[in-house]
């Protein structure tokens, strides 16, 4: 392996690590921060009660109180803080999708059996290219692990005036009518073994350029598209890439 | 007059404490567990002066309900509460008040009250 493509690889596994700790660490925040949420609600109905009784008298009671606040907000403090920093710097470039998405089905981990099947025209976006190919390829791993170990991931690419869209799709089995509104939930996974946040990767780094991920109807398979801005109008049909 | 106010949180605990410090501030407040729950309520039910929304719901995001208040409700505010998150630029245009996640009630209250005055 040339140093230059280990130095690559080396980029993608920090931005890997840094996108699954950003996605645990969001949904430790969002825990920790409902629980100091009701013990700063309930705390608060409590000392507005017991103003009212004669223990308010207590310097003791009042300064309790005063701890609880106190130490509910050194506690969201330190919920705040947590894994700050975690992400690497990012490097926003305009560079052509195809470069992206190719990036990313070199990188992806499947199995020998399942191949990509690319259909990207001349689109310019402007992104991490790194962390855009981290949003793509968790999609590819997605779509690769839903299927038995062998068939054609395809990625096809849409684009209008001002956005394109990342289409994903596999031969799998689809996903379940129940688990449909429930697919984007962190660490919610129909596969065994499985953490549950490559979604949740790959949508919290198309928000962070303007776009979304959403799951489609398909006949069969399921087909996940990642919306983007793009920095460029989409080549007329037919013209030079 | 009594304003009513449809709680939508999925927390237990948060959901309790909240919505007991809303009524003892005068609110006529309804609460729902869950985005499935609160869309159903929208719909269903008429004369909320304000709708205040959980982010991260169990089962959806409490933003995307915006669009089915503004339909159904197009006379009730919209007050989120959401922690850091990315897209919260987008979610501070489409509500009417954004309130951090965890944040002391005094302010939450003060947010509500502004949004409804």
């Amino acid at each position: 392996m040339s140093s230059k493509s280990h130095k690559a690889q080396e980029v993608l596994a920090l931005l890997e690590r840094a996108a699954v700790a950003d996605e645990v660490a969001a949904a430790m925040r969002h825990n920790l921060r409902n629980k100091l949420g009701s013990i700063r609600n309930a705390s608060f109905f409590l000392a507005r009660k017991a103003r009212e009784a004669p223990m308010w008298n207590d310097p003791k009671v009042q300064r309790f109180f005063t701890i609880v606040d106190e130490s509910i907000d050194e506690a969201d403090e330190i919920v705040s803080r947590t894994f700050v920093g975690v992400r690497a710097r990012r490097q926003i470039q305009v560079v052509p999708l195809r470069d992206c998405v190719e990036r990313a089905t070199s990188y992806a981990r499947v199995f020998p059996g399942v191949t990509f099947d690319l259909d990207v025209g001349a689109i310019a976006v402007e992104v991490d290219p790194d962390e855009l190919a981290l949003a793509i390829r968790c999609l590819l791993e997605n779509a690769a692990e839903a299927m038995d170990q062998h068939g054609a991931v395809r990625v096809s690419v849409t684009a209008e005036e001002a956005s394109c869209a990342i289409s994903v799709s596999d031969t799998g089995p689809g996903v379940p009518e129940s688990e449909r509104e429930n697919i984007f939930l962190s660490h919610r996974t129909t596969k065994e073994g499985h953490l549950g946040i490559g979604l949740n990767i790959a949508r919290r780094i198309a928000v962070r350029y303007g776009g979304a991920v959403s799951l489609l109807s398909a006949p069969r398979g399921a087909t996940f598209s990642l919306t983007l801005k793009t920095t460029s109008p989409p080549a007329r049909k037919g013209a030079a890439p | 007059m009594t304003k009513k106010l449809l709680l939508v949180e999925d927390d237990a605990s948060n959901r309790l404490t909240l919505s007991i410090l809303l009524e003892d501030e005068g609110y006529e407040v309804d609460v729902a567990s869950s985005y499935a729950e609160a869309a159903r309520m929208i719909t269903e039910v008429a004369g909320y002066a304000v709708i205040v929304l959980d982010q991260q719901l169990g089962d959806g995001l409490g933003l995307d309900l915006i669009p089915a208040i503004r339909e159904r409700l197009p006379s009730a505010k919209a007050v989120l509460i959401s922690g850091s998150l990315p897209g919260d630029e987008t979610a501070a245009l489409r509500a009417d008040a954004m309130v951090a996640k965890g944040a002391p009630f005094p302010e939450t209250l003060a947010s509500i009250q502004r949004v409804t005055s």
